[in-house]
């Protein structure tokens, strides 16, 4: 077990630097920069995990964070990117979640509701107080999904909710490389499977917002 | 018992340092703009020979604006003699008159200063001091719960308003320094500092702007008024970056040692640290565009959001010893 000097200090940084990664996402009305957003988060929360593993000793820590990092950090932003690429139009969101200020501010009470919840409901079984930030991050997820029309920005969505689910993980439970594996797999599960339908649907009503899917109905 | 006559000796160079400096780091930052974009820019001194240029001028008042046209300009600027000596500029220890204010009285007292400000232009009676009233006092209605946020989380990390006390924990302890609390409190104190100075992202200063906020309340007055507001303003702006470096950003390298030369010290040492600051808000300035000025709100609440980060962040992952 090797000490970093400040570790504490770095972890709760990262933290809320995360954090502030998911709120710019929330204030950024493009889809482009929302991407490139979620590819820096997973880098952070990487980082974070290296910090974690390197404090703890757990070497599966270190796997997660080269995997967060493969996975979340390069992959699934490339293809997304990739996806905006080959589909000009439709690059900025046009519904409600264009309210930037609004919407910030939504999210720091989305912060603060967060909090609350972990301290009600989940402080007496979790000594580590730091769980609060990913549980936020979580209802920061749920905002960035319902607030978009745009698919490719409500995927990012799910990627931090995922985001989220691990760095909770890593913090409750250092050592449990199982939830690694499931999480990695369910990554490229929902990559591939929202990759289909994303590709589907833009060749069939060449557009990416969901709500155009209403002409599905019978 | 340190003797009176020091104390008071250290205030009279507190209120000068602020008094005669402040003029200079406008020069610097005009003459540093200036280089930056290649020009040889006016001297260093330039704002002192304006000063002394308008306080030779004669008055001119609008016919139809009452006594408060000419007493604002005394008034702000009395304010801000005031916040002079309350504030940690020269000191990392409270001076005789530091029990008048801590730092949310201090911002009332800018905030009264600003008023007098607004309600003169109002009385000057023409249409663009007037828009630079209503402009100026609508966004700074919303720049002031950013503020009050600031504060909020100055006094979770220290439990007190005082800046004496904040200096003197952030000084001495670094994992409070490196706290998210802190850092997100600076950035915020940061883009606050760029409004309330009329920075770029926010304000293009000089009068021949449409964009103008804070220099339009000024139009009307002419000669020592206007002479008096330029240096309140001037005195404002140090201030302010005096308290950004002092109380949150560098809060080491100032003299505890009671005396006229660890106050003289502490004095030289905030002036490298100004230049420093000026370095960055120059750079800040010239990277970026103006925004328009109904993104200014934006600008407003991204700041706002930081503040109310800030003292949520103390009760994410605490911080601090």
């Amino acid at each position: 077990m090797i000490t970093i000097p400040f570790s504490n200090e770095i972890v709760a940084l990262l933290g809320i630097l995360i954090l502030l990664s998911a709120l710019y996402m929330q204030g950024q009305s493009f889809v482009d920069p929302t991407i490139r957003a979620i590819l820096v988060q997973s880098f952070l929360i990487s980082a974070l995990f290296a910090i974690l593993s390197i404090q703890s000793g757990s070497i599966e820590l270190f796997y997660l964070a080269v995997l967060t990092a493969v996975m979340r950090g390069v992959t699934v932003p490339r293809i997304m990117l990739y996806q905006v690429r080959k589909f000009k139009h439709s690059l900025r969101e046009t519904g409600t979640g264009q309210r930037i200020p609004s919407f910030m501010l939504i999210g720091v009470i989305m912060i603060i509701i967060g909090y609350a919840l972990f301290r009600t409901i989940l402080a007496p079984f979790i000594p580590n107080s730091q769980v609060s930030v990913p549980f936020s991050l979580l209802f920061l997820g749920f905002l960035l999904i319902i607030s978009r029309r745009n698919a490719l920005v409500q995927m990012t969505g799910y990627v931090e909710e995922e985001n989220a689910i691990l760095y909770a993980g890593a913090l409750i439970a250092p050592t449990i490389p199982l939830l690694i594996e499931f999480a990695v797999v369910l990554d490229i599960f929902g990559v591939v499977i929202i990759g289909v339908i994303l590709s589907a649907q833009r060749d069939v009503f060449h557009t990416l917002e969901p709500a155009d899917l209403e002409q599905l109905r019978g | 018992m340190v003797d009176q006559i020091t104390l008071q000796i250290i205030n009279v160079i507190q209120v000068g340092t602020v008094l005669m400096l402040s003029p200079l780091v406008a020069g610097v930052i005009n003459r540093l703009k200036a280089m930056i974009e290649s020009k040889h820019g006016p001297s260093l001194f330039q704002p002192y020979y304006d000063l002394m240029k308008l306080f030779r001028k004669e008055v001119v008042v609008p016919d139809r604006s009452s006594i408060i046209f000419i007493l604002a300009p005394f008034v702000s600027f009395s304010a801000y003699l005031v916040i002079a000596l309350v504030i940690p500029i020269v000191t990392p220890y409270p001076l005789p008159y530091g029990i008048l204010l801590d730092l949310l009285g201090g911002a009332l007292m800018f905030g009264f200063a600003g008023i007098f400000g607004i309600i003169a232009a109002l009385d000057a009676r023409t249409n663009y001091t007037t828009m630079g009233a209503s402009r100026s006092a609508s966004f700074t209605a919303l720049a002031e719960p950013t503020l009050i946020m600031v504060f909020f989380g100055v006094a979770t990390i220290t439990g007190t308003n005082n800046p004496y006390v904040t200096n003197n924990v952030l000084a001495t302890s670094a994992s409070w320094y490196l706290s998210a609390t802190h850092i997100l409190v600076m950035s915020a104190f940061f883009m606050l500092l760029l409004f309330e100075t009329g920075r770029l992202p926010v304000e293009s200063s000089g009068l021949m702007e449409f964009g103008m906020l804070d220099d339009g309340k000024m139009m009307e007055h002419s000669g020592k008024l206007l002479a008096l507001s330029r240096w309140g303003g001037y005195m404002k702006q140090f201030m302010l970056m005096a308290v950004f470096l002092n109380v949150f950003a560098i809060p080491w390298w100032m003299s505890s040692d009671v005396s006229v030369v660890g106050a003289l010290y502490s004095a030289g040492t905030l002036f490298l640290k100004l230049l420093a600051l000026i370095a960055v808000i120059v750079i800040t300035e010239e990277s970026l565009a103006k925004l328009r000025l109904f993104k200014i709100l934006d600008f407003l609440a991204i700041s706002f959001s930081l503040g109310l980060l800030a003292v949520i962040a103390f009760f994410l992952v605490g911080g601090g010893v």
